[in-house]
């Protein structure tokens, strides 16, 4: 592994966040351009982020939204406007 | 300052995400609403404490995870439950992740990834130690930046980025492990 490629280790969940400062983050989208194997693992990644926020992201049952609805208005009633 | 009056309109929008990660918290459907009932009429009671203008969704979170940590964890919180490794930079364990992530990308196009089980993703992230669920939840799935993270939970941005690497290694590490007794990862490890 190139030193370039340690980069990649160290900097990869930075950089599929967009936190990355932008030098960095320029030299990482160069390494990329010729090294398909650091290339592969950054498509890897952004694909394991979609899929783990694919499956985690929840509906609100509507049972309980209404519920909470309630329960807030209630609240409204008991504490009054101000 | 911001208006009592407006508080359920202000809040709708932003219940789901409040759901999703009380759900991760607490681990089931009951604690979950409870919890974000709870967190919802504190932050309703104390709304004219919040600086309208000011990020809602990174104090509510804040609530929501202040609410649990205090109250609820005890109840959800599992034996084994502990911190993880402290390694510093490129310690084995942080390379196997990579090394992990490297032997599935062989082929990006073989789409491996996608075939993970919803099952192995809620057990793996359910499993991780509460310091480190916390800030993966708000980062990989309810999107939030390390700033925004770092303002809900109150920590110094080098400890919100330190927490998210370790708790990510550690989740595509038991990704993997539950993905290889399926017989979803490339046979030829390089």
């Amino acid at each position: 592994m190139s030193r370039e490629c340690r980069q990649v280790v160290t900097h990869l969940y930075s950089y599929v966040d967009g936190e990355l400062e932008i030098e960095t983050a320029h030299r990482l989208v160069q390494h990329f351009e010729y090294c398909p194997p650091c290339k592969n693992i950054e498509i890897v990644e952004r694909r394991l982020r979609y899929t783990i926020r694919h499956h985690l992201i929840e509906e609100v049952p509507e049972v309980f939204m209404e519920r909470l609805r309630g329960r807030l208005a209630q609240e409204t009633r008991h504490l009054g406007f101000r | 300052m911001a208006d009592r009056e407006n508080f359920q309109g202000d809040v709708t929008e932003l219940i789901p995400q409040l759901y999703g990660m009380a759900l991760r918290l607490a681990r089931n459907r009951h604690d979950a609403e409870d919890l974000v009932q709870d967190a919802l009429l504190r932050a309703y009671r104390g709304y004219h404490t919040f600086q309208a203008g000011t990020n809602l969704r990174a104090w509510l979170f804040r609530i929501l995870t202040n609410t649990f940590i205090n109250e609820y964890r005890r109840r959800s919180r599992r034996p084994r439950e502990t911190e993880l490794d402290e390694g510093g930079e490129a310690t084995p364990y942080r390379l196997n992740a990579y090394e992990q992530v490297r032997s599935w990308s062989q082929d990006p196009e073989d789409h491996l990834i996608e075939q993970i089980f919803e099952s192995d993703i809620v057990e793996a992230m359910e499993n991780l130690p509460v310091i480190y669920r916390i800030p993966v939840l708000l980062a990989d799935v309810e999107g939030l930046s390390y700033k925004e993270i770092a303002q809900t939970l109150d920590l110094p941005m080098g400890t919100v980025m330190s927490r998210l690497h370790r708790g990510r290694n550690a989740l595509r590490k038991a990704l993997w492990e539950y993905a290889s007794k399926r017989g979803l990862t490339p046979t030829e490890v390089p």
